[in-house]
């Protein structure tokens, strides 16, 4: 049995923000509100790090356990999921996560704090599978597709993976065996050969 | 009698340190908990299980560019 999860290979990512765009575009997500975001750690110093942020749909979710309303739900294969129509838009949440996932869309005049809404990993929510009131609340349910998040899927560097925690974890692991690590990741080394590598001028 | 209360009373009071269980429960091997329709239950699926499964990590793997290189697309 699959538990879902993502991954972001911040040596990879390249702040171009596809993912945020995707996701926005495919579960019209409305104005105001980003499931997902790009945070960068030391913008424009060399060695900056770039990473891109969800829900990441915790073992142990603590917006779960904080939930006055009892309306987070983890299904079978490990995805967090919640109930709008028991949301009651407290905020709770949003205080519990590490990660900043939950959103609050504004609603009304008054800037009021309308029901939550946060990555769905794809699996939309408690209504019928693809269903249009499904799409209306939570967005398109790929997963009922047979497709992982759009967000990892169209990840050009594929520093965003999602999906089966293991099968990622093997993919990550022969990644880094590959690539090797430290200078040899990223630097001066990597963009203009590393010194060891310079042959010797031939003696005249 | 004041005793027994008293050893009840602050049981009850130690109840509230406990933490609710927060991982998937499994009851009689099935999932029990909110309800809502797996994915494999879709149009495309038909409630087939391992032909969910079987995309599912096929669509995994593809992510590898390692795994795809080797496998030639």
């Amino acid at each position: 049995m699959a538990r879902m999860k993502f991954i972001c290979d911040a040596e990879r990512c390249i702040e171009c923000n596809a993912c945020v765009t995707a996701c926005k575009n495919e579960h019209e997500v409305p104005w105001g509100i980003n499931r997902r975001r790009v945070v960068t750690i030391n913008d424009g110093v060399p060695g900056e790090r770039s990473m891109s942020v969800a829900c990441m749909h915790c073992s142990d979710a603590p917006c779960m356990a904080v939930c006055p309303v009892d309306c987070f739900y983890k299904t079978e294969d490990g995805v967090v999921l919640h109930d709008k129509d028991l949301c009651i838009g407290c905020g709770y949440c949003f205080y519990a996560c590490p990660f900043g996932a939950p959103q609050f869309p504004q609603t009304g005049a008054f800037g009021m704090r309308g029901k939550m809404d946060k990555c769905t990993f794809c699996a939309g929510g408690p209504e019928e599978n693809g269903s249009q009131e499904e799409f209306e609340k939570y967005g398109r349910n790929r997963l009922a597709e047979g497709k992982l998040p759009v967000c990892a899927e169209m990840c050009s560097t594929k520093a965003l993976l999602g999906g089966d925690g293991d099968v990622l974890a093997d993919i990550f692991r022969e990644r880094v065996l590959v690539r090797g690590k430290g200078a040899e990741v990223w630097g001066w080394g990597t963009a203009y050969g590393k010194p060891e590598a310079k042959k010797e001028e031939p003696k005249s | 009698m004041t005793r027994a209360a008293l050893a009840i009373l602050s049981l009850a009071a130690l109840m509230a340190c406990g933490e609710p269980q927060q991982s998937v429960q499994y009851r009689g091997g099935k999932y029990a908990g909110k309800p809502d329709t797996p994915a494999w239950e879709s149009e495309q699926f038909g409630a087939d299980r391992a032909q969910w499964e079987r995309e599912i990590r096929n669509r995994n793997l593809k992510q590898s560019e390692y795994t795809r290189m080797k496998g030639g697309g």
